[in-house]
């Protein structure tokens, strides 16, 4: 499998890298992600939570849903989510369901 | 770009790779009920070109078995436990000259991402160009998860728990090409979906998925990147047509 994400703060960002293929194979892994990232955003003042992606060679429709559930969390804690630094071939997917309107994508 | 032959065969011979004696003689049986005949002891080395329109049973995706099988030209999957219509359907692509055809476990397909594999193989031998790799790694990563988890195992979701003796049902893979284009299929063993087929419908006149719904990408997704795409025999296949350039 070749999804890994780790996660640290970086001021009041809380980084979630990403490395590998986000497919529905290694989605198992999205659900660890999901609660660890607000535990540590609970332990540690967060402003943003920012997903670098740069390492990321595909994304599917499971992950693009993991980052919704991400954001309608970090909406309860009035956190931002920042999708960041996405391979043209993960941005025009990200363009095409339209994340712009909901995430702040920076490259 | 290299083009590529389309030829139609006839008679099947059904060979296998590392398989024991007890994994051949039940290739040989569901053969038989077929059937289809079969040639070798079931542990052909790899290392010769598929004689034509030949199925070869893989005793495992380990040890280079899939790039080795794709290189030679088989038609193969790795069908024990499966239903014996997955060979049926493996030697009725070869008979037509299908380029592509792979079955495997549903188990084995939410494991392992064998897109690489093939998209690897038809980028080297210039079947499809390098640019395209991507979308046919999304397209088909849609289309097996729809086959695998909504098709198969009932679920809605990679992380939803499932009956174990779903997961030995089969997802089949299977790329015919002709000089401009690749038509993908994607085959379950599920009972297909009506729902699915009226929102791919739907999809394909214009809707859009609900933004803030974590759900429901999957086809929307497939109905944009696809140059064509819709859903066959009572929607068991999702067959998808891309540029090879």
């Amino acid at each position: 499998m070749t999804t890994m994400i780790t996660q640290a703060h970086v001021g009041t960002d809380l980084v979630a890298t990403a490395i590998g293929s986000l497919t529905f194979q290694g989605y198992g892994e999205g659900a660890r992600v999901l609660d660890e990232l607000f535990q540590k955003s609970a332990a540690t003042p967060t402003q943003r939570i920012v997903f670098e992606l740069g390492a990321v060679d595909i994304i599917d429709s499971h992950w693009l849903g993991f980052l919704i559930r991400v954001l309608k969390r970090a909406e309860e804690h009035k956190i931002e989510v920042v999708l960041r630094g996405a391979r043209p071939g993960v941005r025009r997917v990200m363009d095409l369901v339209q994340f712009g309107r909901l995430f702040t994508i920076e490259a | 770009m290299t083009s590529v032959q389309t030829e139609s065969h006839s008679l099947p011979v059904i060979r296998g790779t590392g398989l024991d004696s007890a994994g051949w003689t039940a290739v040989v049986r569901d053969a038989a009920g077929l059937g289809l005949a079969t040639a070798g002891t079931g542990a052909e080395p790899l290392d010769t070109p598929a004689p034509s329109a030949s199925v070869l049973v893989l005793a495992s995706v380990g040890d280079d078995a899939v790039p080795k099988a794709l290189a030679q030209g088989y038609s193969f999957g790795q069908t024990a436990g499966l239903d014996p219509l997955w060979l049926q359907r493996l030697a009725t692509e070869a008979a037509a000259g299908t380029h592509i055809g792979w079955c495997l476990s549903t188990g084995d397909m939410v494991r392992e991402r064998v897109t690489p594999w093939l998209l690897d193989h038809l980028v080297a031998t210039g079947v499809l160009g390098e640019q395209m790799r991507g979308d046919c790694d999304l397209l088909l990563t849609e289309a097996i998860a729809n086959a695998s988890l909504h098709g198969n195992l009932r679920i809605a979701a990679p992380t939803d728990p499932f009956d174990p003796a779903l997961a030995r049902r089969g997802v089949g893979v299977f790329a015919t090409v002709d000089d401009n284009s690749l038509w993908w299929r994607v085959w379950q063993e599920g009972d297909g979906s009506p729902d699915a087929e009226a929102k791919l419908e739907a999809l394909l006149g214009g809707a859009m998925p609900d933004l803030e719904n974590p759900g429901g990408r999957g086809l929307f997704i497939v109905s944009r990147m696809a140059q064509a795409v819709r859903f066959e025999d009572a929607g068991r296949c999702l067959a998808m047509r891309v540029s090879r350039v």
